[in-house]
């Protein structure tokens, strides 16, 4: 711990002398003892009067109208944000195995670089460097590992980014980052008329963190490699189309039973948009991807996917129709998809006024497209909700409604969820008040679950100046019940707690503080309590630029019927945020 | 699918009314050739909404803009003008007018400078709108993406921790890759059955794209009580998300497994697993359909990343759960070790090789019984109720018996142990309890 504590506290200090000294530039001031020649005397400048921002913005809102604005060259800047905690973990007690806290004295430092420049030959180029340094197991599994690595040039035309890339091809195809090397190219407004206006390759390794190069057991992933294109552009006035390509290649099982992919993503969308209020998207994927399974047959993917959306908006109503189909046997490694499910939805907002806004919405959807599985799944959800602005004449409240019901069928049990709830947000002279009440019925036959839930909780805060303080008091009350039918049981929660914030905008303090209770009186398992108690002090330092010093601590002790779980944990977190 | 023909048939009525139906959105008075605005956009966000103050980070404008659109209407009127102003009436520019009333007006902002923004709209006539209704305040500030981002995840993992459905709600995306009244229906069942949730978490990777959208991969520890047995559960692993940049702030998009949010229906909300080692997923805390809180295997959503059900630890006294997954060609399932309470991957393909004592896999609840472990029905009671069993009468299982919820199994090992076990909820995964005799019938 001391090695890597050594290790924070020198890139802390390297940071603060980084806040503390000059900016960074090019331009740098001679080196002692060199030969400048002095500097030519200056005609003073008169000092022009300075626009007002509207006028500002108009001029440069004719410009843009007028003529094309001539470029603007960035100056070249560096920006680095550090966090440096100290955390002092305890945990005791019999059930202490079962706190997530790790106990003992730790450490964390979050770092990152960022900047940007413009080149040579015009590109602006944009880099950032995050690093994360711990000895704490809860907060990272390595004490060293890199964030972020990305460097990206950029002349709005096309672009290059290494390291880090995230591109987003479609939903089916490409939604994940990966690390390798991308190119983009975006046509200029010169160039509206040709068939392709955007275009994209990518390669790159589907790692979730840096460190999986190195081949640490620790973090050791499927080294799943990445290939990617694709192009977009105006097929017909208020159309544009889109075509995409993934294909992946995996290689080195972490675990013998481990499944390898290979295959490819193909996907076309499309946009359009007919007049203004009307949008229309769809997506349809094919899949054709093999499955190595370890110690079994490959098996193959191939299957389709494809969703559809319309969007009528643009007055008090909001209309929206999904439609989704994912086949049983899509598999894509690097997109976003539910596999084996068909999907429709309608949505509708009304604004009947300024102060009232209706929602309701249908759900449907059912599994086993291919007729596999034993049985069917199919769901059902429809949902009506009213938002009223002071309702009752109450010019400060703010009320929401709604009701829910699902229903399942399928696999020998029929479901039946019913969900009513209630919000009320109101000002009674100088308190805030906020309220939820609701009310579930689950029923799942046969005898699977019966339930009856109540759920109440209610919030009074207001703002009180002290001196020369600020003081945010809050007393919150929860309830939350639950009768099991089936079992003829209760289940009872109470929660309560009282806080305040208190603000010193004189001396640069923030601070926070909360206490209460948390009690389960369980007729079903154990009945348990929590007590809580926590806080926290943010201090804006004035001897350094951007710096802020804070102390955190939370209180936790737990006990259960069964008091060989009891255990009580405590943390307290001393830090330093300093951003240049 | 005969249900979907009406609902199609109802939407598109629904949406061909859309623009025919009267906007009493904005308008002031009876009068017909009232002069007003149908809609009013500020980078996506309704005007309306979000209170009169609006503060945005300099990097959630699309190259580097601020856009207000929206659309004027004055009855049987024309439109002239529209004009939008940002100094507080001072000084008026026009905005970019259509001939359907459509308009846009765009600025490139100072940081920290306050701007309060009317819009004028004016007719052929003269009459103009109450432009004092249109009144936004904007400020735009410069924050760091990543910690802005931070931010919104620490906003949401508050809500979801202090059950707040409504407030965690406001941080999904309307396009939720799995679909967003899947995940909030999700989350409500995530409340009912978990109380005390502690969610903490750092930052593993960030990577942000050109048009604003970010992939954020976290290591999280949690610990959380079941709001039905009062047992304390914690887990820790590693797990993805895709924000999208919309309006005024970033929305989750799509989530992967392990979930974080969502758990009690993570099939349909997760849409992908973390590219990890199989350690990730192997021991996640699960909610099943029933509510019942338990450790376990993260099924793979989209098959994608380890393919079985994994192993895990489970103790007497304490809810259990068992899985199973089907890959298509093999039957994962989970089997239980009674005497060390040790879960073991086990395979189902043309053969059997168990390595527990009893295992719970298909979507028919079969029980399968392992080498020298032989298992007795005693029918709906209670565990405790159990002190000594039979001797005889047992048989053993080979996938062909579903088990039934509230039953108690007798199982008889080897060496003249004996286990006893009562299905609470029977799903994938099952919930049991049991307890262990290391020597003869009867159950201390």
């Amino acid at each position: 711990m001391n090695n890597s504590l050594t290790r924070s506290c020198v890139i802390c200090l390297f940071g603060m002398m980084l806040a503390a000294g000059p900016a960074l530039s090019d331009d740098q001031p001679p080196a002692p003892g060199s030969k400048v020649p002095p500097a030519a005397t200056q005609i003073p400048k008169k000092k022009k009067k300075k626009k007002p921002v509207a006028a500002a913005a108009a001029d440069s809102q004719a410009a843009l109208e007028q003529a094309p604005a001539q470029p603007v060259v960035p100056p070249p800047e560096i920006h680095l944000n550090n966090e440096l905690q100290i955390i002092a973990n305890s945990v005791t007690g019999d059930g202490k195995a079962r706190s997530s806290l790790s106990d003992g004295l730790h450490d964390l430092d979050i770092l990152s670089l960022y900047g940007s420049r413009t080149t040579s030959n015009g590109y602006f180029m944009t880099y950032n460097v995050g690093v994360k340094i711990t000895d704490d197991r809860a907060n990272d599994i390595k004490n060293f590992s890199f964030t972020n690595l990305q460097a990206r040039w950029t002349n709005s035309i096309k672009t290059y980014a290494v390291g880090d890339v995230l591109e987003y091809y479609s939903q089916y195809s490409l939604n994940s980052a990966l690390k390798g090397i991308s190119y983009r190219y975006d046509a200029t407004e010169a160039d509206k008329a040709q068939l392709i206006q955007h275009l994209g390759l990518i390669y790159g390794i589907s790692y979730p963190r840096w460190d999986c190069f190195t081949g640490d057991s620790q973090v050791k992933a499927i080294m799943r490699n990445a290939y990617g294109a694709t192009a977009r552009g105006d097929i017909a006035p208020g159309l544009t189309g889109g075509l995409s390509l993934v294909y992946t290649a995996d290689s080195g099982r972490v675990a013998a039973t481990d499944s390898l992919f290979a295959g490819e993503v193909l996907a076309f969308d499309s946009e359009y948009q007919p007049f203004s209020e009307l949008t229309i998207r769809d997506e349809i994927a094919l899949s054709g991807i093999t499955e190595s399974p370890g110690g079994n047959s490959d098996i193959s993917h191939n299957d389709v996917a494809l969703r559809a959306e319309a969007v009528g908006s643009g007055g008090p109503s909001r209309v929206s129709l999904e439609y989704e189909r994912v086949g049983t046997k899509f598999v894509t490694t690097l997109g976003a998809a539910t596999p084996d499910r068909e999907r429709i939805k309608g949505k509708w907002r009304y604004k009947y006024d300024s102060d009232i806004t209706t929602n309701c919405s249908l759900l449907l959807y059912h599994n086993n497209l291919d007729g596999s599985k034993a049985a069917t799944i199919s769901a059902t959800q429809p949902e009506f909700g009213v938002t009223v602005k002071s309702p009752f004449n109450r010019d400060s409240a703010a009320a929401d409604v709604f009701y829910r019901i699902f229903t399942q069928n399928g696999g020998g049990t029929t479901t039946n969820d019913n969900s009513l709830g209630l919000a009320w947000r109101d000002r009674f002279g100088r308190y805030d008040s906020d309220s939820n009440l609701s009310y579930t019925m689950y029923d799942t036959e046969s005898n699977v679950t019966k339930n009856k839930e109540l759920t109440f909780n209610t919030s009074l805060s207001t703002t009180q100046p002290y001196k020369n303080a600020m003081l945010r008091p809050t007393v919150s009350l929860g309830i939350w019940n639950m009768t099991d039918d089936l079992l003829s049981k209760t289940n009872q929660i109470t929660e309560y707690s009282v806080g305040s914030a208190i603000e010193v905008p004189d001396s640069n303090v923030v601070s926070h503080i909360r206490v209460g209770q948390n009690s389960l009186n369980g007729q079903i398992g154990d009945s348990s309590d929590k007590f809580f108690a926590s806080g926290d002090i943010y201090y804006r330092l004035r001897t350094l630029k951007n710096a802020q010093a804070y102390i955190r601590f939370f209180y936790n002790s737990y006990s259960f019927t069964t008091t060989a779980n009891n255990y009580r944990e405590s943390s307290i977190t001393t830090g330093l945020t300093v951003q240049y | 699918m005969k249900k979907i023909i009406p609902v199609l048939i109802g939407c598109a009525i629904l949406m061909a009314g859309a623009a025919s139906v009267e906007a009493k959105w904005w308008i002031f008075g009876k009068s017909a050739d009232e002069v007003t605005l149908r809609y009013l956009y500020l980078n996506d966000v309704s005007f309306d909404e979000g209170g009169p103050a609006l503060c945005l980070p300099t990097d959630r404008l699309a190259g580097g803009l601020v856009v207000i659109k929206g659309k004027a209407e004055a009855g049987k009127s024309k439109i002239g003008t529209v004009q939008v102003t940002t100094d507080k009436k001072q000084t008026w520019v026009k905005a970019r007018l259509s001939k359907d009333g459509t308009f846009e007006y765009t600025f490139t902002p100072q940081t920290d400078l306050q701007y309060d923004i009317y819009v004028k709209v004016t007719d052929t006539r003269g009459k103009t709108n109450d432009s004092a209704r249109t009144y936004k305040q904007l400020k735009v500030v410069v924050m760091d993406s990543q910690a802005s981002m931070r931010d919104d995840l620490d906003a949401m993992i508050k809500a979801y921790s202090s059950a707040n459905l409504g407030q965690f709600m406001k941080y999904v995306s309307e396009d939720f890759a799995s679909d967003k009244s899947v995940l909030e229906r999700a989350v409500m069942h995530d409340f009912s059955a978990l109380r005390n949730i502690d969610l903490r978490y750092t930052v593993n990777n960030i990577t942000k794209d050109t048009r604003g959208n970010m992939s954020v991969s976290i290591t999280f520890t949690r610990t959380v009580t079941s709001a039905r047995t009062g047992q304390l559960y914690s887990d820790n692993g590693m797990t993805e998300f895709v924000f999208k940049l919309e309006g005024s702030g970033y929305k989750v998009f799509s989530m992967k497994m392990p979930l974080i949010f969502g758990l009690s229906d993570a099939a349909n909300v997760a849409t992908g697993s973390v590219n990890s080692a199989a350690s990730n997923i192997a021991n996640i805390i699960s909610v099943n359909t029933s509510g019942q809180v338990g450790m376990g295997a993260a099924s793979n959503a989209s098959g994608t990343g380890s393919s079985s059900t994994g192993s895990g630890t489970a103790s007497a006294g304490t809810p259990a759960m068992l899985s199973y997954q089907n890959t298509g060609v093999v039957w994962w399932f989970q089997s239980l070790d009674l005497s060390n309470g040790l879960k073991t991957n086990e395979a189902w393909g043309t053969t059997i090789g168990m390595t527990g004592d009893f295992g719970i896999y298909g979507d028919n609840h079969h029980l399968v019984t392992g080498s020298g472990t032989s298992y007795l029905d005693l029918g709906s009671t209670t565990l405790s109720s159990i002190t000594t069993v039979p001797a005889s009468g047992y048989a053993t299982a080979t996938g062909n018996v579903a088990v039934s919820s509230g039953h108690v199994y007798i199982f008889k090992l080897t060496g003249n142990a004996y286990g006893a076990v009562q299905i609470l909820y029977v799903n994938n995964p099952t919930t049991l309890m049991y307890k262990y005799s290391a020597s003869g019938p009867t159950f201390k």
